[in-house]
């Protein structure tokens, strides 16, 4: 059903690009194919955000899916936060977030205050 | 040191595609607040990573695993977000098996050994980036 054709473009974030495809080359080896990524597991590259993991002391190894789910949880966290500031837009009529939506954002929300002046 | 502080924030760019495409098309986002973004998701990353990192020492392993996360996640009210990500787990270790399940094709070596299923009490290098 899937036919999808992914062209793994080698190693451009470490993406891991495919879905449900045969020809799968990941691991970001060299396949110099065409670059037509669709369908993309993750935007963010893991191995920049395993290192930020590993930054933690506590945090001695770190399992792959552990760095996938964390990257791809970051995303989602990105794409929600976005949200919720631009729907501090609406009153105002401005069509441009500004960091100060930003900040309401994380004001209305219980579960974002781990922000709260992180952003200065 | 400072520099290397610097070094751990996500590529401008990527953050810059994952906002544009949460928000409207008729909608922009300042610099200002896409620098905001960016420096809110590594914090998220820390503190994500630091709440999974007790759950770890509960179980007392030294690795985090992926569950490690998904508890993390849930204590820090992020549940929404566990059942995208379950899914999409899924998927992306079903293609790492089909991958290694595959019969080796002679022109590249890159899933030479790799089983993508035994990764889980170590720490396996990633892919290139």
């Amino acid at each position: 059903m899937e036919e999808i054709e992914v062209h793994l473009d080698s190693s451009t974030n470490g993406a891991l690009e495919d879905h449900n495809t045969e020809s799968v080359q990941s691991n970001g080896i060299t396949s110099k194919t065409s670059p037509i990524q669709r369908h993309k597991f993750v935007r963010l590259p893991l191995a920049r955000v395993k290192a930020m993991m590993k930054k933690d002391p506590t945090c001695a190894l770190i399992s792959q899916d552990a760095v996938f789910l964390v990257t791809k949880a970051t995303e989602m966290f990105i794409e929600y936060l976005a949200k919720e500031s631009g729907k501090h837009l609406g009153a105002s009529k401005r069509k441009t977030v500004m960091k100060r939506d930003i900040d309401c954002a994380i004001e209305s929300s219980s579960h974002l205050c781990f922000l709260d002046g992180a952003l200065e | 040191m400072a520099e290397k502080l610097e070094d751990l924030n996500l590529p401008n760019a990527s953050v810059q595609k994952i906002i544009k495409e949460a928000l409207p098309d008729t909608v922009n986002i300042g610099k200002d607040a896409r620098s905001a973004l960016s420096r809110a998701a590594s914090v998220f990353v820390l503190y994500v990573t630091s709440q999974a990192s007790n759950e770890a020492q509960k179980a007392n392993r030294k690795t985090l695993i992926g569950q490690d996360i998904i508890t993390a996640l849930e204590e820090l009210e992020f549940e929404n977000f566990i059942e995208p990500l379950k899914d999409i787990l899924k998927e992306f270790k079903d293609s790492k098996t089909k991958k290694s399940n595959k019969p080796k094709k002679l022109n590249e070596e890159e899933n030479d050994g790799i089983e993508g299923e035994e990764d889980d009490e170590t720490e396996e290098p990633m892919e290139d980036v």
